[in-house]
């Protein structure tokens, strides 16, 4: 065990990982908090009061239904959405 | 265990440092042993048993050979490894193929009979790549050109090596046993190119490979509602997705082997930039290639045999080197067609004609003729993709009709067109060294690009897709 941590070698290769996973991890965590702060900030999910059916989901609700067509309705589905988008907007919506 | 998976990058560091703690070849060989069949066994531990199985046959066939000097004898013993190999891979892999190729046949001469012999077995993975490694012990002992190890625990070691046990590079008895055999020192250089082809892998793999797969996808599902532009650009997307893929696990392999202490060989040098298609099956799988050539092709006689045999040769390993792939027709046909364009060339002896490593070595873009070669060669190999890609041959055919009938601008899908694009570039740029990705200078853009990239990956791990070459 002394040999492996002795190693001068090895003791560079580990300091170097051990600094580039915590490099990595804060630019990470910097970026995941100021996407939420930019998303709260920029984004308004408030519904007009004549509006009374929501319409969330992927490309295929997105291309599928018109919500100029059906005029009491919002749709905001977004192509490639992954699973999680329409219940953060849903749960947006219903704060 | 897939390495774009997070079991993986959990049992990659505990293995790295339990390696490096033991520093001495005994210790460090049972845990590449024992590593190696956690890892096998992670997706299923009954198929253990076969690696096993192929491993005690070739350890003890390949001693008897040794033993052994009348050349009769050496023989038959030779034929015991290579038919036991052949028998895993014709039960476990070529079984049904057989059965339902019979049955179909058959009932064209009006036999309709029910087929009850098929096998319920799923394929193991990777058998297709360790029954071929293990038979190049044999056969290399067999030339003596190898000498046999006593050393079990090395041997099963060398068969089972974990970073490329199930979708290669299929490594020579000849180049990786020393390298087990031998006392290992750790290397920072080497760790850190290790990790940079790791990283390199799974953006190439999660990134490109994974993104394309969602376009390729439902383009091949729905062809016959498409137009012939969208067609085009599914191929395509299929040629780099193929590459990505394949390309992206040798990477992350090569590189997990260099965190060890082992050089496996390279397995893929920027096939897409050949300038003919000889070139190109000097760069693409090469490590299949060379097996193919050095213990098929080169017995059969090569070339050397007159123009006859040397076509002859050439359409059997192009057709063996299909069926390798798969058990279907149209793994058959791919071959078939790659037989046919190398043969064009074969046969004017212009096949060794471009031998340069690198492309455009001293200059920044390629001449205009070879933009015109790389071209050509490329869309000869897209066109060859569609037969590897469709679920059978009458698929295959009817998409290529209607690429070429229907020509109109594609309205959909063209998104992907910027991880081509991506690809082709940093392609490019590394062209020097297919072994040394991000290799760059600086240290700030260098450390600036490995955390991109990581973010990239991370925002593209959605999915988890398994390799495309797990099912050979």
């Amino acid at each position: 065990m002394n040999l492996f941590i002795s190693s001068f070698k090895m003791k560079k290769f580990i300091k170097r990982g051990i600094v580039f996973l915590l490099l990595t991890l804060i630019v990470l965590l910097s970026l995941g908090i100021s996407s939420v702060l930019i998303t709260q900030q920029t984004f308004n999910y408030s519904i007009c009061e004549d509006k009374n059916i929501l319409i969330v989901g992927n490309s295929h609700t997105e291309c599928g239904i018109n919500d100029k067509v059906l005029k009491r309705s919002t749709n905001l589905s977004k192509s490639a959405s992954s699973f999680f988008l329409p219940l953060y907007q849903t749960k947006e919506l219903f704060k | 265990m897939l390495f774009n998976s997070l079991e993986f990058f959990l049992f990659l560091p505990i293995v790295f440092f339990l390696y490096w703690k033991y520093n001495n070849i005994k210790t460090q060989n049972i845990l590449i042993l024992i590593s190696s069949y956690v890892f096998y066994g992670w997706w299923d531990w009954r198929f253990l048993f076969l690696i096993f199985m192929s491993t005690v046959v070739d350890y003890f066939v390949v001693l008897s050979i040794e033993n052994n000097s009348d050349s009769k004898k050496r023989k038959r013993i030779l034929y015991i490894s290579v038919f036991f190999n052949l028998a895993l891979l014709g039960v476990f892999k070529y079984f049904n193929f057989f059965i339902d190729s019979w049955v179909d046949f058959i009932s064209v001469f009006g036999y309709n009979i029910e087929n009850t012999w098929s096998l319920k077995i799923i394929l193991p993975v990777g058998i297709s790549f360790y029954t071929f490694q293990t038979m190049s012990y044999s056969l290399d002992v067999y030339r003596r050109e190898l000498k046999t190890t006593k050393d079990f625990i090395s041997f099963a070691s060398f068969v089972s090596f974990f970073p490329q046990l199930v979708a290669g590079p299929i490594e020579r008895a000849s180049h990786l046993l020393p390298q087990i055999l031998n006392k290992r020192k750790f290397s920072y250089i080497q760790s850190v190119e290790g990790l940079r082809l790791i990283l390199w892998g799974l953006f190439k793999k999660v990134v490109i490979a994974d993104s394309l797969s969602l376009l390729v996808n439902p383009i091949f599902d729905n062809y016959l509602n498409l137009n012939g532009g969208v067609l085009l650009l599914g191929l395509i997307y299929f040629s780099f997705q193929i590459y990505c893929d394949f390309s992206g696990y040798s990477d992350i392999a090569i590189g997990t082997a260099k965190l060890f202490g082992i050089e496996l060989r390279s397995n893929f040098i920027f096939p897409y930039f050949s300038r003919d298609i000889g070139e190109f099956w000097r760069r693409w799988h090469i490590s299949l290639s060379s097996w193919f050539k050095d213990y098929l092709y080169i017995p059969l006689g090569g070339s050397k045999k007159g123009k006859w045999m040397s076509i002859r040769n050439v359409f059997i390993i192009f057709i063996v080197s299909g069926f390798w792939h798969g058990a279907n027709l149209t793994f058959i046909i791919w071959g078939l067609a790659h037989s046919m364009l190398y043969l064009i060339l074969s046969l004017k002896n212009q096949n060794r004609k471009v031998t340069t490593l690198i492309v455009s070595k001293d200059s920044l873009f390629p001449s205009l003729k070879e933009c015109y070669q790389i071209t050509i060669t490329f869309l000869s190999v897209m066109i060859t993709w569609v037969f590897f890609r469709s679920d059978s041959v009458t698929d295959a055919f009817l998409y290529l009709l209607r690429m070429f009938t229907d020509i109109a601008f594609p309205n959909v899908y063209r998104s992907g067109f910027i991880y081509v694009i991506l690809i082709v570039l940093f392609d490019w740029w590394n062209r020097k060294d297919e072994r040394k990705p991000l290799n760059i200078n600086s240290f700030y853009f260098r450390w600036t690009s490995y955390v991109i990239l990581i973010i990239l990956i991370l925002g593209h791990s959605g999915q988890k897709n398994e390799f495309i070459y797990f099912q050979f």
